[in-house]
């Protein structure tokens, strides 16, 4: 790969570790405010929960942004350089506008941009890109997460439908773009770390997507109840149940190739590529299954059971930006080897899988004793302290393995900027 | 690599996204609503209520569920920053105005009269655990 042509979605890359260990500073930190004793944190709960959100889509987004245009040798020339300095000033400006009122025009003016940044990404990667499965899956992805930017700014004349327009769109870009843009990057990985044949990788990756698609489409409707129970969003919804496993199933059985037959690649993007699917299956194929059947969705709907459910769907398009990050960083230095070490791997899988293995313990407590029982929600609060004091340390755990990681890659990272 | 995998891809992908996108369009709307609810959605949505609290079962995961909060407590009686009194209000710390009060009154109010809050959420069991116990179940 020549460094001057991946000088521009590299920048990319590394603007999306920096909001990544901006996400896991602060979604630390919005854990803490939940732990006995933490008085001053406890009042700035809220602005934390809503920026640690913003967080993790900006470095979502980022990244596989940065990612499909890295594969697709967007060029180092003056619109890709543009692109960098707008996705910049755009990341720096939401973060800012957390502490605004959500109903400032500044948050339209920046749903409007994110979806002009994504289209011109898309436009950028070239007609080219698209002709390869690698290609089309990615445009798909960002071209949908650029759609459910827009459906954000629909009016809506009650609160009922502003609810169900933000699940819609949530829905869209959560469950169905951004995996649809991982698993492309994922699978553009695995080229370089499993002897896969390219037909095979190709056949796989369009399939897989394909099922994840539908295993979105399902996520999204399987979470409109209670708010809309029109007959048939309800017999999708108890669809879901049943298909979402055997769809997680499929996808992970097809990724599980690719990891069983190693190259002799000595990078780290295998693992971290791993974990993303792992995180895939709890969160696709275990939690959002069981949290949308029947007689569990009226007791979970609203619970820590649902957030932690999104939380591991959430998770998975962001273990695959370090891999990237990983594969390019070394790929740019020409030479095989890891970047970042395993040691920040670890620390992330086991906090992010701690985290959120607490918040749905917490769900589950809820739900028995605050919703079967009928405990008021405060006292349910002081019986989840110790649960919640496990989410701290997950997410303490994952900052810190974030941390190394950024600093890791600052001290290796290639010599793009010293290019002409 | 086999034609149809491709147009297998295309059609999942364009089902999927039809239907999501299908949702907004045939789901039933409400009439809209009054001035004063959607003030209090705005304040809903400014003070941040839905990090903590739950509204017809989205968001909030924290602190209890308002979709029925109105049925309970009597308009006059509403009084957020009493009922937060014992824990630090959200949103720094900043009390609510009393207009603020009202139209998030009105709110609370409205959701509860809607069709979802007559079914959801589910009534808690309350069977006593010492009659359990007894009984041996």
């Amino acid at each position: 790969m020549a460094v001057q042509e991946a000088r521009a979605p590299f920048s990319l890359l590394a603007l999306a570790i920096l909001l990544l260990m901006l996400f896991s500073g602060l979604a630390l930190l919005s854990a803490a405010s939940w732990l006995p004793g933490s008085t001053l944190l406890a009042t700035l709960a809220d602005r934390l929960g809503s920026a640690t959100g913003v967080a993790l889509r900006l470095a979502a987004l980022t990244g596989l942004a940065g990612g499909g245009l890295m594969v697709a040798r967007a060029s180092g020339l003056r619109p890709a350089r543009l692109l960098v300095a707008g996705w910049a000033s755009y990341a720096v400006i939401s973060v800012l506008a957390t502490t605004l009122q959500p109903e400032s025009p500044i948050r339209y003016a920046l749903a409007a941009t994110e979806a002009a940044l994504l289209i011109v990404s898309v436009i950028a990667a070239g007609r080219h890109s698209w002709r390869t499965p690698v290609g089309l899956v990615w445009g798909a992805g960002i071209g949908l997460a650029a759609v459910a930017s827009v459906a954000t700014l629909l009016p809506a004349g009650d609160p009922l439908s502003a609810l169900f327009v933000d699940r819609v769109a949530g829905g869209l870009r959560d469950w169905l773009a951004f995996p649809l843009a991982a698993q492309a990057l994922a699978y553009w990985l695995a080229g370089r770390f499993s002897t896969v044949g390219a037909d095979w990788a190709d056949e796989s990756l369009l399939t897989t997507a394909g099922l994840m698609a539908l295993a979105g489409m399902l996520a999204t409707l399987s979470r409109l109840p209670p708010l809309v129970v029109t007959s048939w969003v309800i017999h999708a919804a108890n669809g879901a149940t049943l298909l979402m496993p055997l769809l997680a199933l499929i996808v992970v059985a097809h990724a599980y190739r690719t990891l069983a037959n190693r190259s002799r690649a000595s990078t780290l993007a295998a693992h971290w590529t791993a974990l993303a699917w792992l995180l895939f299956l709890l969160g696709f194929g275990v939690l959002m299954p069981l949290t949308g059947m029947p007689v569990i969705r009226e007791w979970a709907a609203g619970t820590l059971l649902d957030q932690s459910a999104a939380l591991f769907a959430s998770l998975f398009p962001l273990s695959v930006i370090p891999g990237m990050v990983n594969q390019v960083a070394a790929e740019l230095h020409g030479k095989d080897g890891r970047i970042t070490g395993l040691m920040p791997f670890w620390l992330v899988a086991f906090g992010w899988l701690i985290a959120g293995s607490s918040l749905a313990v917490a769900g589950v407590i809820q739900i028995y004793v605050g919703r079967v029982l009928g405990v008021p929600a405060g006292d349910v609060l002081v019986l989840l302290e110790p649960v919640f004091v496990l989410c701290a340390f997950g997410w303490l755990s994952g900052a810190t393995g974030v941390l190394v990681y950024g600093l890791a890659f600052w001290y290796r990272r290639p010599p793009v900027s010293q290019t002409p | 690599m086999m034609p149809g995998t491709r147009r297998f891809f295309y059609c999942l992908f364009g089902f999927a996204v039809l239907v999501v996108i299908a949702g907004p369009v045939v789901a039933p709307r409400p009439e809209a609503a009054p001035v004063q609810v959607m003030q209090g959605w705005a304040v809903w949505q400014q003070r941040q209520c839905g990090a903590c609290h739950g509204l017809l079962g989205q968001g909030g995961g924290f602190a209890s569920d308002l979709t029925e909060f109105a049925v309970r407590t009597p308009l006059p009686e509403f009084d957020p920053n009493a009922a937060h009194s014992a824990m630090p209000l959200p949103a720094s710390g900043v009390l609510l105005t009393d207009a603020e009060s009202a139209s998030l009154g009105a709110l609370l109010f409205w959701v509860a009269k809607t069709d979802i809050a007559a079914r959801w959420p589910p009534e808690p069991v309350k069977r006593p655990l010492a009659a359990t116990r007894d009984t041996g179940r």
